[in-house]
C-alpha cells in the first residue's frame, strides 16, 4: 500500500483534459430548460414573453430532463450549463438543479441576475456551483434598461448581483457588445474586472433568433456593431486582443484546413459538447438548427443522437460553389464568425457566405500585427 | 463527550452522501457535493487505487475491523499494516467531512 491516499486534484488536472484532444468525448452539455425570459432585450436569440404559455407548455418537464440528464451522465458527461432564456423563470429551477448536483455534475448557471432572492443565495452557498455567469448589459438604468426593454431590471440585476457577490457564489461577468450599449462599453468593462478580478469577457458577434422571427431579426441586425467598430473595442482591451492574435490559428481544425474539401463543417461542435433545446432537441452546438441537425430526444434516445446523429452531421457537404471557393479556402475562416450554424440563421441554408460576417473578419485581420496573421494555406 | 473524529477498529463508516465518487479516465475522482465539505476552491479529490478498494468497503455496515479482514484476503500485507492504513485513511477522510462514522460496535 501506499502512503498518500487522498490528493487534491484542480479542474485543470482531471485526467480528462489529455484525453479530449485525441479523441471524441463527451464533457459537457448545455440545458436551456426554458426558451422565457423576464428581460425583453434586443439583441438576444432566445427570450420568449416570461408568461408565454404556450412555449411554457412545450417546455421540458422535470421528469424528461432527468431522463436526459442520466443519459448524458452514462455517456460520461462532467459539466452542465444551465441556461435559457431566463433559467431561474422555472418553478422548478431548484429541484433541477439539486437533481444535476447530487449525480456529481459540475454546473454553470447563465442567468441575468434579475430574479435572484435570499432563497437562491442560500441554496447556491449550500450547493455551490461551478460558477455564474451574468450578463451585464449596461451599467447606468438608461442603458441597462434600454437593452433589456424591461422597467426596474437594472435595479433588480443590481441587487442580485450584490447578493451573489456578498455571498461569495462564485460570479462570472460577461457583457455583449451593441449599438444601444456601445457608448458604455468601457464603463461596462471596468464594472465587471473590479467585481470579478479572473475573468471577463465580452462579445460584439450578435446571432439571430432561433425562431427567425423576421422583425426581432431585423432589430437584432440593426444593434450589431460595424465591423471598425468591433476592431476598436477589441484594440481597446488589451487581453483579448493579444489572445486573438496569439491563438486565432488555433480556432482552425486542422483536418478541413486544406482544399478540395466539401465538409462543412470546420469546427469542433459535437466533439465534446451538446445542446438540449427547451423542448427537448438536441442540437451538436447552441446555435444549430437546421432541421437536418437536430434530433428529438422526446422520440429517440441520447446514445443514439451521440453516437451516430452527432457523425452524421458532421459528415455533411456541400456542393455550393460560393462557399466551396471562399469561405472553405479563406485563409482568415478563423477570425470570422462564419460557420454552418450561423450561416443556417443569417440564410437559412447551412452553407451562404454572409457578408457581414466576411467584413467583419478581414478588419479583424487587417488589425492584426502581419506576423500575427492566419497563416493556413492561401492558395489551392 | 466522545470525540467523533478519533478513528476506532471498531467503528463502522459510510462515506458521506454529499460527496460522489467518478471514475474518470481511470482515476477516482471524489466530488464533493455541497459546501462544508472539503472546502477548497475548485478542488476535486482524487484516490488511488488502494485507497479506492478501502473506500468500495466503507458501507456502513462493516467495522473498520470487519473490512481490514476482507482487505487482507486481497493485498499481501499483514493484518497490522492494513489496519494501520484503514486507520490513517479514515482519519484522513474523517476530517475532511467525506466521511461518517455510523456507530460502534457492540462489545
Amino acid at each position: 500500500m501506499q502512503d498518500s491516499f487522498v490528493e487534491p486534484l484542480k479542474l485543470l488536472e482531471l485526467p480528462v483534459w489529455e484525453k479530449i484532444k485525441n479523441e471524441r468525448r463527451l464533457i459537457s452539455f448545455d440545458l436551456e430548460i426554458t426558451a422565457r425570459c423576464n428581460n425583453n432585450c434586443r439583441h438576444c436569440y432566445i427570450n420568449l414573453p416570461a408568461k408565454d404559455k404556450r412555449t411554457k407548455e412545450k417546455e421540458m418537464s422535470l421528469a424528461q430532463i432527468k431522463n436526459i440528464v442520466e443519459q448524458a451522465i452514462e455517456l460520461r458527461a462532467l459539466w452542465c450549463l444551465i441556461t435559457g432564456g431566463e433559467p431561474l423563470l422555472r418553478e422548478d429551477f431548484f429541484d433541477i438543479y439539486l437533481y444535476l448536483k447530487k449525480k456529481g455534475l459540475l454546473i454553470s448557471v447563465f442567468t441575468n441576475a434579475t430574479l435572484i432572492t435570499e432563497e437562491h443565495i442560500k441554496f447556491f452557498k449550500r450547493y455551490p456551483p461551478r460558477d455564474i455567469e451574468v450578463t451585464v448589459y449596461g451599467v447606468t438604468e438608461e442603458t441597462y434598461e434600454k437593452v433589456t426593454r424591461n422597467p426596474g431590471s437594472c435595479d433588480a440585476f443590481m441587487d442580485g448581483l450584490e447578493l451573489l457577490l456578498k455571498n461569495k457564489v462564485k460570479v462570472r461577468l460577461k457583457a455583449m457588445a451593441l449599438r444601444s450599449n456601445v457608448h458604455e462599453l468601457t464603463a461596462i468593462s471596468q464594472f465587471c474586472r473590479q467585481r470579478t478580478k479572473d475573468y471577463f469577457r465580452f462579445d460584439p458577434f450578435l446571432h439571430l433568433r432561433f425562431d427567425a422571427d423576421i422583425k426581432r431579426n431585423e432589430e437584432i441586425k440593426s444593434e450589431r456593431l460595424l465591423p471598425k467598430e468591433i476592431v476598436t473595442i477589441e484594440k481597446n482591451d488589451p487581453e483579448r486582443f493579444q489572445a486573438l492574435e496569439k491563438g486565432c490559428d488555433g480556432l482552425i481544425n486542422p483536418d478541413f484546413a486544406h482544399f478540395g474539401c466539401d465538409h462543412l463543417f470546420n469546427c469542433g461542435t459535437g466533439n465534446g459538447s451538446f445542446t438540449v433545446s427547451y423542448d427537448g432537441f438536441f442540437r451538436l452546438c447552441s446555435s444549430l438548427w437546421h432541421p437536418d441537425c437536430i434530433y428529438d430526444l422526446k422520440k429517440g434516445m441520447l446514445a443514439e443522437a451521440w453516437h451516430k446523429f452527432v457523425p452524421q452531421v458532421r459528415g455533411m457537404r456541400s456542393k455550393r460553389d460560393d462557399f466551396l471557393k471562399k469561405c472553405r479556402v479563406c485563409p482568415i475562416i478563423n477570425l470570422c464568425i462564419w460557420c454552418p450554424a450561423h450561416s443556417y440563421l443569417e440564410t437559412a441554408e447551412l452553407d451562404n457566405p454572409v457578408d457581414y460576417f466576411c467584413k467583419v473578419a478581414h478588419a479583424r485581420s487587417e488589425s492584426l500585427a502581419p506576423q500575427f496573421r492566419p497563416s493556413i494555406a492561401t492558395q489551392p | 463527550m466522545e470525540d467523533e473524529r478519533k478513528v476506532e477498529l471498531d467503528t463502522v463508516y459510510i462515506p458521506s452522501e454529499d460527496m460522489l465518487v467518478k471514475q474518470i479516465q481511470g482515476e477516482f475522482v471524489i466530488i464533493p457535493l455541497r459546501r462544508g465539505v472539503a472546502d477548497l476552491e475548485d478542488v476535486f479529490f482524487k484516490l488511488n487505487e488502494d485507497a479506492k478498494a478501502m473506500w468500495d468497503k466503507l458501507d456502513g455496515k462493516k467495522t473498520l475491523k470487519e473490512v481490514a479482514q476482507e482487505l487482507i484476503l486481497e493485498y499481501d500485507a499483514a493484518l497490522e499494516l492494513i489496519e494501520r492504513e484503514l486507520l490513517e485513511l479514515a482519519e484522513e477522510l474523517l476530517k475532511m467531512g467525506m466521511l461518517v462514522s455510523v456507530k460502534r460496535a457492540r462489545a
